[in-house]
């Protein structure tokens, strides 16, 4: 998909008022988290789990190299194909090229971000290939042309009318008048649809979840068995991947499931978790005759030497979008691209360039829950601040923003001058506002009054209350 | 396209300001790979016996599996069929042509092999369990056709009571010492835990959308 993340700000004016959208948000807001924090009530190991998530993915990175190549050759020694892109284009060619080998129509696919990112599926069809989604989220963003609001959820910004719309308009071969009132209806109407695909579809494509490199396996996660049915019917299975999902063995593999569904859904583990180690073996009555793994850098390799490293522990959960005050303000489809939420305004500028997605690293509160429930322990906020301060250093930052913080700054840097003035200010703001205790508008804040009101200040500042208790300075 | 391979290796190597690693520490990291670390493991699992049966059967259900217990691998055709038509299902069964399923004395409507896409109901016989989370272990091969897990609508797993284990670390221990010429990974292993599930419309939890409505566990032990 072309990126709009270089409209950000007219993207989110958009989701703002989309009454639609807040409902949607307003329900992932809730439902997620507290999913997760139920789970986490019985799982007393969690935060042990979690530094031992760390410390293995921290291993990993140091000595990518070394593991990348071992899973190479595991891969090999099972029959299976490597094909090492450096970049998207690479990798959509290798894909394409694949497919045309097996003179496949029509190709399946499992979700897969690294297929969004490619935008795989453009590709195909531009050359007379059919790509059909199968995760029931994504197919129905697929037949709407939209790009996914949440790595876990990709259709989690939609109800259930829009989505029977979309059925409606796309199954053109069914009754329209039957009924669609229920999201079960949809389900039966989708899982019938999608089974004919995967049975007659040439080649199947998914994602990995993580790669080990002891045994040459590709692992997928997934909750409705489409992963499966992707990789199991079809002759031939290409697993597209970053390169930074390695992990040494399958006991590693282990620490990663413990945290990764827990930390979104709240699920013990996904529904299914599957190992797919070379094509299938003589005595197997089922599965590909091909196996294929795409390994894709796209920038990843750069990230591991600078400030961004951390950035490359990601097991992709969504747990930090589900978080975001942000994210649960404007929804996945304001960020512009494939990533979006806390983990997206990181990955997004080191992938497409800071020059098209700069504004995403603004779009934080530093309020630091994302933080706190990243199973990897992945430091967000400060990395948002180094894109931010490379946004100040190479003058990106627009003038309004930069002469605000540098006259801030002046007065923070002259306290005789700050708290007089910052007194008389909301001394004077707490009596016009006294009666309503807020402002439903006020000069230079109508990007806040226009969604909510502007609380007035009451009482003292804190520097007042901290005099008072006889605070040290 | 060997390039690109080269390309990535040597950007991986300037990023970590090292060159390739030397003998030694890739002697070093290819030892800690055949002997895995001993990573953090709940506690949770880590039981043995009866507690274990409680707990696989509490996780199962959790999950929405249904088990039933069952004295012996000769009571399996009944329970199965007790189940199937106490829940009105179809009494036409796909059974996975494994030595301990074939000769239970099964009814007319039973056949073997792997599954199509109009078989009602598959039955296998799990690998492994794990009581940790109540998943099931399946791996491919002559005797277990991996469709059988995805296609059919209904899904029954046979598990042996020795073959209960408490945690997924048991699961891969009891795969390396598997008699296997080659590799000890089979081409598929699935783990399974409940019946296929989607909550991708207004996050409505739905069972059954491309794998198995109904996931049900005869659990088979002696001690029932």
């Amino acid at each position: 998909m072309h990126p709009t993340c270089n409209r950000f700000e007219t993207n989110v004016a958009e989701a703002l008022v989309d009454e639609q959208l807040q409902k949607a948000l307003a329900r992932t807001a809730v439902g997620l988290p507290s999913a997760r924090e139920r789970a986490l009530t019985k799982m007393p190991e969690f935060e042990a789990l979690r530094d031992d998530a760390v410390e293995l993915k921290k291993h990993v990175l140091e000595h990518l190299d070394f593991y990348l190549e071992r899973f190479e050759q595991k891969v090999i020694e099972q029959g299976g194909k490597v094909h090492w892109c450096a970049t998207h284009a690479e990798a959509r060619e290798v894909i394409l090229k694949i497919c045309q080998d097996a003179d496949a129509k029509t190709v399946t696919k499992g979700k897969s971000m690294i297929g969004e990112e490619i935008a795989i599926n453009d590709y195909l069809e531009t050359h007379g290939i059919e790509p059909v989604e199968t995760d029931l989220g994504e197919y129905i963003i697929q037949i709407r042309k939209e790009p996914p609001s949440h790595i876990v959820g990709p259709a989690i910004h939609l109800n259930k009318e829009q989505v029977a719309e979309s059925f409606r308009k796309t199954h053109t071969d069914l009754p329209p008048d039957r009924p669609l009132d229920d999201p079960a209806d949809m389900l039966k109407e989708a899982r019938t649809l999608l089974r004919e695909q995967f049975l007659k579809a040439d080649v199947g494509i998914t994602g990995a979840n993580f790669l080990v490199a002891e045994t040459g396996s590709t692992a997928i996660v997934t909750n409705e068995g489409n992963g499966d049915l992707t990789q199991i019917l079809p002759r031939v299975h290409i697993a597209i991947s970053s390169i930074e999902k390695v992990v040494p063995t399958l006991e590693d593999a282990n620490t990663i499931l413990r945290v990764l569904a827990r930390s979104i859904t709240g699920q013990e583990l996904s529904v299914y978790t599957t190992f797919s180690t070379g094509p299938k073996r003589e005595e197997d009555p089922d599965g590909p005759d091909e196996f294929h793994v795409v390994l894709l850098d796209a920038g990843r390799s750069e990230l591991l030497g600078n400030e961004f490293k951390d950035m490359l522990r990601c097991i992709r959960c969504g747990a930090c979008l589900c978080y975001c005050p942000v994210y649960t303000a404007i929804g996945g489809h304001a960020y512009g691209w494939v990533y979006s939420g806390p983990m997206g305004a990181v990955l997004t500028p080191a992938i497409l360039g800071q020059e098209t997605a700069r504004h995403l690293p603004n779009a934080s509160t530093f309020c630091g829950r994302c933080e706190d429930v990243c199973p990897v322990r992945i430091p967000i906020p400060k990395m948002l601040r180094h894109w931010r301060e490379r946004e100040v250093e190479q003058g990106r930052a627009s003038a309004i923003s930069r002469i605000a913080i540098e006259s801030w700054a002046f007065f923070a840097k002259h306290p005789a001058l700050y708290h007089p003035i910052a007194n008389l200010k909301y001394w004077a703001l707490g009596l016009i506002g006294r009666k309503k205790g807020r402002f439903s508008t006020a000069p230079g804040t109508h990007g806040w009054t226009k969604h909510r009101d502007l609380p007035a200040p009451q009482g003292k500042t804190f520097q007042q209350l901290w005099s008072e208790k006889g605070g040290r300075r | 396209m060997s390039g690109s391979r080269q390309q990535i290796l040597s950007n991986l190597r300037k990023s970590l300001g090292r060159g390739p690693l030397d003998e030694a520490k890739v002697k070093e990291l290819e030892k800690n790979m055949r002997r895995p670390k001993n990573r953090v493991v709940p506690a949770r699992g880590q039981i043995r016996g009866a507690k274990r049966k409680e707990l696989f059967i509490q996780m199962a259900e959790a999950c929405d599996c249904s088990v039933v217990q069952v004295a012996s691998l000769a009571d399996v055709p009944k329970a199965a069929a007790e189940f199937l038509r106490d829940n009105n299902l179809p009494a036409s069964i796909r059974v996975a042509p494994h030595e301990d399923l074939k000769d239970l004395g099964w009814s007319e409507n039973v056949s073997f092999g792997l599954a199509g896409d109009d078989d009602p109901v598959g039955l296998t016989k799990a690998w492994a369990g794990f009581a940790e989370s109540g998943t099931l272990m399946a791996l491919s091969g002559a005797e277990g056709p991996t469709t059988l897990n995805f296609l059919p609508d209904t899904f029954i797993a046979v598990l042996e009571a020795k073959d209960l284990l408490g945690t997924y670390e048991e699961g891969w221990k009891k795969l390396r010492g598997r008699k296997q010429s080659g590799t000890f990974m089979p081409r598929t292993v699935n783990w399974i835990t409940g019946p296929s599930r989607s909550a991708d419309i207004e996050l409505t939890l739905q069972l059954g959308v491309h794998g198995p409505r109904r996931v049900h566990i005869l659990l088979v032990d002696e001690d029932k």
